[in-house]
């Protein structure tokens, strides 16, 4: 967690500075993506009033959409609705700022009802050899840790609460258990955790009716080149040292490693 | 209540697209007056039966821009994650180098990894490989090391000159061949690593060792040698 409050510093200083998100294409547009995580409901996805997801199921990831900043209203309907007069989710308002990346969730809350969540993706650069691993909590169930092989990484996270660590990249043994407990709910399951790649998995379903899942969201090119080459060890290449005897030393220790290797090679041939 | 719009066919892709909502968002925003909405990245074909409700009239609507919202799903199982086709060995015939390649990463201290022998090149396995057709692969190998107990092949490098041929042998068995573009020394803290670790864009290879003067007291050399290549025409 430590390395990510360094790393969105790093990122807060550059927007600063240059008045632009990293990742974002267009600084005059935001990234939506939806996902649909209510279990058993296939529906369609009004946006200001027009059907923009029609026949969208469970587990489905729509986007992400390039959209001018502003306000979008969403309504959810039953998938045979004609129009979003009588919506089973919404209307609510999406405030999208510019440069920003966002996942809007229609999901189920912690007592099993319909209900919507827009969350902000950190798409802030990641060090070279890591990636981001987001991990959102959109299902009916209690306070959840999150582990990592058996160890919780993100304890207590609540229905609509987020967690998110950078780490090297790798594929981690990812599950879900009730808080405070190792017994996973969810998993264990393998999760990819690539080089520059904000890797968001969600828990969605019903703990009660036992139709608990994960969902997978990726989004890259959050990477940065590494800080150098070091590609030299010794000096015997060098133009022009600043202490020419260690340059001699290292030619005697080198001259001296064939010096043996030839001696060897003679005391062979005079066997 | 408005006259029911006809059902579009039911199609898993969506016909629908952003564009149209945009469209209908950009109109409805000049309907009422309202100026919040920025225009100019709207597509610029916009339904123009399309009311400020949305709900167009009951005829079929003119046609609407083939803009469609990717929808895949998000399941762990539906969740892929592409491999690559490495490369196993580079060769620079002009300078005598061929040596084996190995797939790195990144040191503990932010920087690239490499092989400790001078004769094995390490290849950044999180950039691109020269078996795409875009991004930078990057090289890098020893220009000596301790491991190796004197200097490697890559000491050749800053020899090689523009147009010389850079072959790297992928894993399925196939070549790829470069020319070289520019050959140059930078001191190490002048160079722009972010151009050189670039993952889109055009197909290149570079190559990569130390040069330059030698600091005993920080074990490192002064400048960085960097070879680039482009697919030989």
């Amino acid at each position: 967690m430590r390395k990510r409050l360094i790393a969105g510093t790093a990122a807060g200083f550059a927007l600063a500075l240059t008045g632009a998100v990293p990742a974002a294409a267009d600084s005059h547009e935001a990234q939506l993506s939806v996902l649909h995580g209510v279990p058993d409901l296939t529906v369609d996805v009004y946006v200001n009033g027009d059907l923009t997801l029609d026949d969208f199921e469970p587990g489905d990831l729509a986007g992400p959409l390039a959209l001018p900043a502003g306000t979008y209203t969403v309504a959810i309907t039953a998938a045979d609705a004609a129009d979003d007069s009588e919506p089973v989710l919404g209307p609510i308002d999406l405030p999208l700022e510019a440069g920003m990346n966002y996942t809007a969730v229609a999901h189920l809350d912690a007592d099993g009802a319909p209900t919507a969540a827009l969350f902000t993706n950190d798409i802030s650069t990641t060090a070279a050899g890591e990636g981001r691993l987001t991990v959102r909590h959109t299902a009916a169930a209690p306070e959840v840790d999150i582990l990592a092989g058996d160890s919780p990484v993100l304890e207590g996270v609540a229905n609509g609460d987020e967690g998110v660590l950078d780490l090297p990249a790798g594929t981690v043994s990812a599950a879900v258990a009730a808080a405070g407990t190792t017994d996973p709910v969810i998993g264990p399951a393998d999760v990819t955790v690539a080089e520059g790649v904000n890797t968001i998995v969600y828990a969605w379903g019903s703990l009660e009716d036992g139709n608990l899942d994960l969902a997978i969201q990726t989004i890259d090119g959050l990477h940065s080149a590494p800080s150098g080459v070091p590609s030299g060890e010794l000096g015997l290449a060098a133009q022009q040292s600043s202490t020419p005897w260690v340059v001699g030393a290292a030619l005697l220790a080198a001259a001296g490693v064939a010096f043996a290797v030839r001696r060897q090679t003679v005391a062979v041939k005079n066997d | 209540m408005s006259t029911p719009r006809p059902r579009r066919t039911p199609h898993r892709a969506l016909r629908t697209a952003a564009a149209t909502a945009l469209g209908a968002l950009v109109l409805a925003g000049c309907a009422d007056g309202s100026a919040d909405e920025p225009a100019g990245a709207a597509p610029p074909e916009v339904v123009a039966t399309a009311e400020p409700t949305g709900e167009p009239a009951a005829e079929p609507t003119p046609a609407r821009p083939a803009v469609e919202v990717p929808v895949r799903r998000a399941d762990l199982s539906s969740f892929e994650v592409e491999s690559v086709v490495q490369p196993v060995g580079v060769a620079v015939p002009s300078i005598d180098v061929a040596i084996p390649v190995e797939p790195v990463g990144v040191q503990d201290d932010g920087q690239m990894e490499i092989p400790p022998l001078a004769e094995v090149g390490g290849w950044y396995r999180y950039g691109a490989s020269p078996a795409q057709e875009s991004g930078t692969s990057v090289i890098a190998a020893h220009v000596d090391s301790i491991a190796t107990g004197g200097t490697g092949p890559f000491a050749r490098l800053r020899d090689v000159a523009v147009g010389d041929p850079v072959e790297v042998t992928l894993e399925d068995g196939t070549t790829q061949t470069f020319s070289v573009v520019e050959v140059r020394r930078v001191p190490k803290p002048t160079v722009e690593w972010e151009d050189v670790f670039v993952r889109q864009g055009g197909k290149r290879l570079v190559l990569i060792t130390c040069g330059g003067t030698f600091d005993r007291g920080a074990q490192s050399y002064s400048d960085n040698v960097i070879v680039t290549a482009e697919p030989r025409v």
